[in-house]
Order: C-alpha cells, then sequence, then structure tokens
C-alpha cells in the first residue's frame, strides 16, 4: 500500500478577476495511495472541482495563477509536463466522471463512436483491429451491468436515462486501465435508488481493478458510505483529513462538526440550526482562519493567524487553534501578485 | 382529528404524445392533508409529485378526479381557481433563481401579492414588506436588491416571503431545498417549521431528501409512477415499512451514524430504474424491480388498503 498515486504538496490556485486575485484554494495537502478511496468533501464554492480540473489541467490556464506547489502524480510533476506529457496523464493516468451525465457525453455522435473513439486515442491498444476495440467497448458496458450492449453502442446520449447516461460516462473512464479516477459528484442528478446502485458498481469496479478514486462530494454520507480517507474543505484549506471511521467516530474541526450536526436524521430528532453565514470572499479572505467569521468557538488568535495543520491522532489533521498553541500559528501568506 | 384542508380524489393527470397514447403522470391518487398537518410526498423523478402540485395549484386542468380544498369543491370551474383559492393556497417553487423576476427587486416581487389580494392599503405596503422580511428573517436593506445580488439561500427565502404576502393558510413545497447546501438548508427548513408552528401553516412538502422528511413531516405519501403506494405517519413510515419500493428507498439513503443504519431495511437491494409513463407494466407497476414479485403482482393491480388506522399501502404481499 505504500506507494503513491498522486501527492499535491502545498498548492494554492488563484483565479485572475477584475476585482483581484480570487484565492480559492490556498496552501493544500493531500495524497492518495495506490488502491485507496478518497473522498473531498465541502460545501459548494469551497475549490472542490478548482483542485481536481487542476491535477488534470483541463482548467483554463489563462485565467488561473498557480503561485505555489506540486502536483505529484506517479512521481512526475503535473505542472511542469509538456504537451505532450499531459496528453500521456490524460490518456493513460487520471480520468474524470463529471457530475452531470447530460452534458459529459456528445449529443451528436452514437454512444459506441464516443467510446471507440477512447479506446482508438488511447494509445493503449495499438494493435487491435475495429472487431477488438467493438469487443472491449461492449465488455466496458457490460462491466456497469448494463443489458444489451449492441443497442447501447448504437444509441445517442439523448435516448438513454440519465442514469444509463453515467453509466456510459464510468465505462468510458474504464475502458482504458488508468491508475486514477476521479469522480465529480458522479449521482447529484440522479435519484437515491440509482445513487446506490452506481456507487455500488463504483466500488466494486475500482476494487476489482485496483485503481485509486477520489470522490468529490458534498455528502457526508456518501463519503461514509464509500471511501477509506476524507478530507474536509473549506474555504480552500483542507481542515480536516482522517480515516473514514475517525471522522465519524470524532469530528475534531468546528466545520466538520457543525456540517455533521446539520445533516437531517434518518432516526428523527429535529433539525439544527445550520451553520451561520456563507464561504468567505476569495478576493478579500479572512486574515486568519477562514472559517474563523462563522466558527462558535472563534477567539482572538483565529483572526489573526492561520492555524497550523496538527495531527491529533496517527492519520488524523485538523487546522485549528482549538488544538494547537497560539504561538505555532502560520501568518497569512500571499498577497503579492 | 382537525379539519380536513385538502382532499383530493382520484386525481388523474394525463399528457397526450402523439396518437391515442398518454403519459400517465398522476393517475388515480387520493389523500387528505387536516389542518396543521406537514404531509410529505416523496419520489423518485418522474414519479408525479411535481404534477400533482401543480395540478392542485390549478396549473394544469386535471384528466379526471377532483379536488377539494376548505370544504369546497374547485375543480369544477373550467376558468381555472377562484380568488380565494389562490390567496389561501400558495406554492414555493424548487429553483428560486428562476421562480423569481431578475429585473425586479425584492420590493416589487413582494409588493404584487400585496395588491392583487388587497392584503394592506396601498399606502401600508413598504411596512408590510419590512415585516414579512422580518418574518423569514431577512434584514430590510433586501428590499432594494435584486435577486440577481444575493445568494441561493436568500434568493429561497425571498419565494418563501412572496408566498406568505397573501397570508395563506396552505402552501406547497416543492423541494424547497434540494438546490441548497446542508448548512443553509438547516437554516431554510428551521424557518420554515418556525412558521409552521407559529401561523398555524399547512404544507404539502415535496422532497427527495428523506432525512429532510423524516424531521419535518406528519405523514409520508410515497409515490411511484403516478400512483401512490404508501401513506403512514411519519414514525410508522420509518420504522415499520410495508410495501417493498418503500423499503427499497430507505435501504438506499446514505447516512452519517450506526444509529441510522439500523433503521434501514436490510433484505432489499436496488435494481433496475423507473419504468416509462407511457407504457407502464402491465399489474403492479413496480414489479419489474420487486424482488418479491408473485405472478398475481404481473396480473393484477393491487388496491390501496389500510392496514392500521392512518397507515395506507397498495401491494398484494401487505395484507394487514
Amino acid at each position: 500500500m505504500a506507494d503513491t498515486v498522486l501527492k499535491i504538496e502545498d498548492l494554492s490556485i488563484w483565479y485572475k478577476t477584475y476585482r483581484g486575485m480570487s484565492k480559492v484554494v490556498d496552501h493544500i495537502n493531500m495524497e492518495v495511495k495506490r488502491r485507496e478511496k478518497v473522498g473531498l468533501v465541502g460545501e459548494s464554492g469551497c475549490g472542490k472541482t478548482t483542485t481536481m480540473k487542476t491535477i488534470l489541467r483541463v482548467i483554463d490556464e489563462d485565467i488561473i495563477h498557480i503561485p505555489n506547489g506540486k502536483i505529484l502524480f506517479n512521481g512526475q510533476e503535473v505542472l511542469k509536463m509538456n504537451k505532450n506529457q499531459l496528453l500521456q496523464l490524460r490518456r493513460q493516468g487520471a480520468s474524470m466522471i463529471s457530475q452531470s451525465p447530460m452534458s459529459a457525453l456528445n449529443p451528436v455522435f452514437t454512444i459506441g463512436q464516443q467510446l471507440l473513439d477512447i479506446i482508438r486515442y488511447s494509445g493503449q491498444y495499438p494493435k487491435a483491429s475495429k472487431k477488438e476495440q467493438l469487443e472491449i467497448a461492449k465488455e466496458a458496458i457490460t462491466s456497469v451491468m448494463l443489458s444489451d450492449p449492441d443497442r447501447i453502442l448504437n444509441s445517442y446520449p439523448h435516448q438513454l436515462s440519465g442514469g444509463m447516461r453515467q453509466r456510459i460516462c464510468i465505462a468510458s473512464s474504464l475502458v482504458t486501465p488508468r491508475d486514477l479516477l476521479i469522480a465529480d459528484e458522479p449521482c447529484t442528478a440522479l435519484d437515491v435508488t440509482i445513487q446506490d446502485q452506481i456507487h455500488r458498481m463504483l466500488r466494486e469496479l475500482v476494487e476489482e481493478k485496483g485503481r485509486s478514486l477520489i470522490m468529490i462530494t458534498h455528502s457526508l454520507g456518501v463519503a461514509r458510505e464509500l471511501v477509506d480517507r476524507i478530507y474536509i474543505m473549506y474555504g480552500g484549506n483542507i481542515v480536516e483529513s482522517c480515516r473514514t471511521e475517525d471522522l465519524f467516530r470524532a469530528p475534531s474541526h468546528p466545520y466538520t462538526a457543525g456540517l455533521m450536526a446539520c445533516v437531517p436524521r434518518l432516526s428523527g430528532g429535529g433539525l439544527s440550526a445550520g451553520i451561520y453565514g456563507y464561504v468567505p470572499d476569495y478576493v478579500n479572505p479572512p486574515e486568519g482562519c477562514r472559517f474563523c467569521p462563522r466558527c462558535k468557538d472563534a477567539k482572538e488568535i483565529c483572526k489573526k493567524k492561520r492555524p497550523p495543520r496538527v495531527e491529533i491522532e496517527p492519520e488524523h489533521f485538523v487546522r485549528c487553534f482549538k488544538y494547537a498553541d497560539a504561538a505555532d500559528g502560520e501568518p497569512e501568506e500571499g498577497g503579492a501578485e | 382529528m382537525s379539519k380536513e384542508i385538502l382532499t383530493v380524489k382520484d386525481l388523474k393527470q394525463y399528457f397526450p404524445v402523439g396518437k391515442d397514447r398518454f403519459v400517465r403522470a398522476v393517475d388515480g391518487v387520493n389523500f387528505t392533508i387536516h389542518q396543521g398537518e406537514v404531509m410529505g410526498l416523496v419520489g423518485e423523478s418522474g414519479s408525479g409529485k411535481s404534477t400533482i402540485a401543480y395540478t392542485v395549484m390549478g396549473m394544469y386542468r386535471q384528466t379526471d378526479g377532483e379536488i377539494i380544498f376548505d370544504g369546497q369543491t374547485i375543480t369544477k370551474n373550467d376558468k381555472g381557481r377562484n380568488k380565494q383559492f389562490r390567496r389561501d393556497a400558495q406554492i414555493v417553487f424548487q429553483d428560486p433563481g428562476s421562480s423569481l423576476n431578475p429585473y425586479q427587486d425584492v420590493r416589487q416581487i413582494l409588493s404584487l401579492p400585496l395588491k392583487v389580494h388587497h392584503v394592506v392599503p396601498k399606502n401600508e405596503i413598504e411596512d408590510k414588506i419590512l415585516e414579512i422580511l422580518d418574518m423569514v428573517e431577512l434584514p430590510p436593506d433586501f428590499m432594494y436588491k435584486s435577486p440577481n445580488s444575493i445568494g441561493g439561500g436568500e434568493r429561497q427565502l425571498v419565494s418563501i416571503a412572496r408566498a406568505l404576502c397573501s397570508q395563506p393558510k396552505f402552501i406547497i413545497l416543492d423541494e424547497p431545498t434540494s438546490s441548497l447546501d446542508v448548512s443553509i438548508q438547516a437554516k431554510i427548513l428551521n424557518m420554515l417549521m418556525k412558521l409552521h408552528e407559529e401561523r398555524g401553516l399547512t404544507y404539502m412538502f415535496i422532497t427527495h431528501d428523506m432525512g429532510v422528511m423524516r424531521n419535518v413531516s406528519t405523514k409520508i405519501a410515497i409515490m411511484y409512477l403516478g400512483k401512490i403506494c404508501e401513506i403512514a405517519p411519519t414514525k410508522t413510515f420509518y420504522e415499520e415499512p410495508r410495501h417493498p419500493y418503500t423499503q427499497m428507498l430507505l435501504s438506499a439513503i446514505p447516512v452519517i451514524s450506526e444509529e441510522e443504519e439500523a433503521l434501514k431495511p436490510k433484505r432489499i437491494r436496488c435494481e433496475g430504474e423507473i419504468p416509462s409513463p407511457v407504457n407502464l407494466p402491465s399489474g403492479c407497476s413496480f414489479h419489474t424491480r420487486c424482488p418479491f414479485k408473485t405472478e398475481l403482482c404481473t396480473q393484477k393491480d393491487p388496491e390501496m388498503r389500510e392496514i392500521e388506522p392512518g397507515h395506507f399501502v397498495r401491494c398484494h404481499l401487505c395484507q394487514g
């Protein structure tokens, strides 16, 4: 289990806006090991998708600025890759399942044409004949539990239901062997019964084929069912990271605890008050801890200094002054553009 | 039992698709909502939840059936609903981004219902708007903001405020929080429940989130392909679900504690997808996905049965 597929070190991502630099992602660290399922949980607008798009460099590079940090994919530095290396990464290294299956598939080509394109241009099957490629596509479709692959290969995306389309998206990222699968809220647009089936399938496929998975979600319940380790993201910071059981046993950051209290329980017990306020403005983020304006336990120190990352138990990291001495705080960096 | 506020009898809503073919969006639905109740309506997309809401509000003319609101049959009038009904019943839509006019500010949005229904004299409209904004805990300076300049949660609060303007008795909430984050969702649900208690409002709450439903509703109806398959008081519903579809739905919910895990039915797995409402399956419409189906289920559509007081199930296998 020792080898690491993806390692993000001290990465910041800024967007260029008319009001100035929007410091969306702020000094994050992340690690995904081989055969590991990792969850990235947070509210909308806290930088989850930005981070993931940067890993594949599919984000528009004219509008972002990366002041510091490294992304290592299988030991190679993604941010310094040239065009060919990047193509290699996207063809064989990692793939992404997008949030809306409706817009991820091209409406004017059949599913078969789209899957065959992926197989042909992935460079993984250079010698396969057309017939063999078709077999690979059919196998991928069967592996996502869709019956009648021939009919599906000949149909257009609009002829399939939302659940089927999402399965096709998953199939298309499974046709070629890759190390990492990034699933960006794959089930938000779908019903719970379909969601359950897709999650079960995703888990089985990832385990069976020995891939690694990053699951982006805003639902703690989904993360609990699917992943081994969770990163909680708030306002562009990773505020807490630990193994899934530890998180649900002892949520330690005030944001995690608040988020957990907000989820309406199936067992009843009424509603919580919610977390007061909204995600911070990234052009002028709070000087100290970014969660400080919404935090119930905020102290003087939280307003001035960035909390350090503290290991409160093995493999359980929290960024909060509750667990650190005031002297350990790091001053807010950035500003220089 | 308190007064019945809304009774829906054998409501049908078919939409034509081509020649002699229909989408049976709502296909024979019966339910009653009493004063002060919060009835949850749950189901997958395409099961007809929103169609019921729109038909009750008079946005569609029903194909067949009867709706009785506050003792009066409202479905007889061909020209839509009367003014009394439009004042007493209101709806909050799912997406506040598209249900608020982006060219109007909050003051204009809220003053229209006040004028139309003559709630207060003209010179008191501003004061009334401030009072309503206060009711939904929005600051007074929101009056001059446009829907585009405020966040999603606040926009939804403005839609709720708009529904409250005519001082209704009954509000239909069509997935009011499904597009919002959990931290804001909790705030809005709390607000709605506070209004429910303080003002004695009756809600019909449409959602697909069973966790939300558990905490806000007093009774729940589950819909599948245009039919209600189970109605039960909330507690019974979660502790003793009887219909296989209800069990399937409950087992599919991702939960965050062991305690909730224990409530989920274990013996059922989610399979298949909701069939097309144009070509309904024969017999019980759920039989294509039901793991317990028998010969009878594929042939005969089950009747709604009351297996204990207030608990109705539409299934051949639940015989009381």
